[in-house]
Parts: structure tokens; C-alpha cells; sequence
């Protein structure tokens, strides 16, 4: 068995906390049927995303163009981070309002610029085309046949631009 | 007997309507009856502090104060009533390295979005089910971030009192 050398050890103090949401709900769980009737209200939710898809659109098309003119002037975590909330955004409520595909884009889009160190032109310019896809997606719409018919090319073009990115960057 | 709900209360720190609104609905169809909203970050500690819920769903991303920082202040501040409290974070993100930084702040659960009811009631279930102990160190104060105990584990050893279960394995 392996000790690793350290300096000193962190004085940890142990706490047992009552368990007072155990003592006042029981046990037993609770019916499947509540928990097949919940998820057909997020299914049946009608919530228009397209307005609230559009402003963190927009709001990632400005983080877009404020890395594009701060780069080299401002944190790169900073810039990247004008980028990642809107992103975060689009793939978190995309998916729970009717548009799985935004959500899809979104969270190739973050993992994208959760590994990027910095923002050179071309992460910019891959940047760019999660931008450009998800305003197609919302222009369009889901349901679009263009949109449909090319999913899964939209997918592997994506996965490529980031996998020839990181060949030549590195991680 | 299925859990009795009808006496829990929730709080929910979400600065999308929707989303929260959405929250609130599911909570209610598990039979909980009385669940806070808030906007962001402050307005929940506020109303935390005011209403001592049972359990806390915060998004991450809010300002002023975000679903990190007001774990780490319900963990903490003073006047939080109750610093034990089951926290769970619910976010888009699901990176190993944004998973660790919320549990370095003290949240209990994650919860990832978009998520669906089951995925939810899961959380709260093991909130309810397996609590963990807490730690008090100084440079952290929330559940155990020691889920598992592996017995093939080689260190290193960061805690005193680590030795005992070192022994213990040897």
C-alpha cells in the first residue's frame, strides 16, 4: 500500500445530523402512477420556448461577438463564461419545453468551451457554427423536414469541427 | 404507507418562470404541499431564512447570487436556520469538474437538465433515504464527499483520524 507524503493532515470534525425529512414523510416511497402523472405534465407543458430560446440565442451571439472583440484584452475564462451561461441555458430548458435538439447542440456546444483554453479563430469559428445551427433550429423550427432529415449530419459535422480543433490545439 | 408528503415544505431558487413553475407542478403531484419560489440566489436565502424549508432545489446559474453561492451561504452564514438542509442543484451542466466544484460547495444532490419526474424524485428520495453525515474541515462544511468507501483505495490520506481506517484496511 502506497502512503503519499503530506505536510499535514486536515482536521475533519464529524456531524450526524437528525434525519428530520425521514421522521416527518415515513417510508415507503410514493405511488408510480404520481410519478408516470408528473412526467406527462412536463410533457404536456405548453410553454412556447421559442421566445425564451431566441433571447439566449441572442445572448450567445453577444458573448460571441464581445470574445471576438476583447480576446487578447480580457480573461479568457471571462469571455468564454459570456458564452457558456447562454449555452447552459439553451440545453437545459430546450429539452424540457419541446426542443430535445436544441438541448442535443447546447451541450456538444458546452463541451466544447468547458475544453478550450483559449479563444483563438478557430474555436471562434466552431463557436460559430453551434451558433448558427441552433438559429437555424429555432428558425426553422424542430419539426422542420430540412431540420429532421439532417440531424444526424448536423451532429457528426459538429463532432468533427471540435475533434479536427483539438488535433491541432491539443487539450 | 407511502411517504407523507402533505407536511413538507420545498424551496425553489429558479430565475426561469417556466422552469420553476414546472418544478413546483411535479413537486405538487408527489403530494408536497407548500413549495416557495424564488428568483435568485438572495431572494432564496431570504426566504430560507424566513420559512425554514425542508429541502432546497436551486438552479446554478442566477445573479446576483447563484445556486453555488447560496449553498455555500445556507451552509454557513450565521443566520441560516438550518445549515443541515438537503440541497439539490439542478443544472444543464453535467462536466465531472462543475459536478465536484457544486459538491465542494456543500450541495447534496445533482440534478441535470433537462431532466425527467422520475429523475427528480430519485433525488429527493435519496435525500430522505441516505443522509450523510456531515464534515466540518477547515476549509469545508457540508455532506460527506465520500460516497463510497473503496476498499482498494491507497490514499492519499487527507483527514486526521484517516489512519484508523488505514489500519483498518491493512
Amino acid at each position: 500500500m502506497i502512503d503519499y507524503p503530506r505536510d499535514r493532515k486536515r482536521r475533519a470534525e464529524i456531524l450526524f445530523p437528525p434525519n428530520a425529512l425521514k421522521a416527518k414523510v415515513g417510508s415507503g416511497g410514493i405511488d408510480e402512477k404520481l410519478i408516470v402523472k408528473a412526467q406527462k405534465i412536463i410533457e404536456e407543458t405548453k410553454v412556447d420556448f421559442l421566445p425564451i430560446g431566441q433571447r439566449y440565442l441572442k445572448s450567445l451571439e453577444e458573448g460571441l461577438s464581445t470574445t471576438k472583440a476583447n480576446r487578447g484584452r480580457m480573461d479568457e475564462e471571462a469571455l468564454i463564461a459570456t458564452m457558456l451561461y447562454p449555452a447552459m441555458q439553451l440545453k437545459a430548458n430546450g429539452g424540457m419545453f419541446g426542443y430535445p435538439l436544441v438541448t442535443a447542440v447546447a451541450a456538444r456546444l458546452i463541451r466544447f468551451l468547458e475544453h478550450i483554453n483559449d479563444t483563438n479563430d478557430d474555436a471562434l469559428e466552431v463557436i460559430n457554427a453551434y451558433v448558427e445551427t441552433l438559429s437555424a433550429i429555432l428558425l426553422m423550427g424542430e419539426g422542420n423536414r430540412n431540420v429532421v432529415d439532417h440531424v444526424a449530419d448536423i451532429h457528426v459535422a459538429l463532432d468533427e469541427a471540435c475533434t479536427r480543433y483539438f488535433e491541432k490545439h491539443g487539450n | 404507507m407511502p411517504y407523507q408528503f402533505d407536511r413538507v415544505s420545498v424551496l425553489i431558487v429558479e430565475d426561469n418562470q417556466p422552469m420553476a413553475l414546472m418544478a413546483k407542478s411535479i413537486l405538487e403531484t408527489f403530494g408536497i404541499s407548500t413549495v416557495y419560489l424564488t428568483k435568485n440566489g438572495e431572494e432564496g436565502f431570504d426566504s430560507f431564512c424566513k420559512h425554514n424549508p425542508d429541502f432546497v432545489i436551486a438552479d446554478w446559474m442566477m445573479k446576483p447570487m447563484d445556486g453555488i453561492i447560496l449553498t455555500k451561504t445556507i451552509r454557513t452564514e450565521a443566520k441560516s436556520p438550518n445549515p443541515f438542509v438537503p440541497i439539490i442543484l439542478m443544472t444543464g451542466f453535467s462536466e465531472k469538474g462543475r459536478v465536484e466544484e457544486a459538491r465542494d460547495a456543500g450541495v447534496t444532490e445533482f440534478l441535470v437538465k433537462p431532466f425527467e419526474a422520475k429523475d427528480l424524485y430519485k433525488r429527493i428520495a435519496q435525500c430522505i433515504e441516505r443522509p450523510r453525515q456531515f464534515v466540518r474541515c477547515e476549509d469545508f462544511f457540508g455532506p460527506d464527499r465520500r460516497r463510497k468507501q473503496d476498499p482498494n483505495y491507497a490514499g492519499p490520506w487527507r483527514r486526521e483520524g484517516d489512519h484508523d481506517i488505514k489500519d483498518l484496511i491493512r
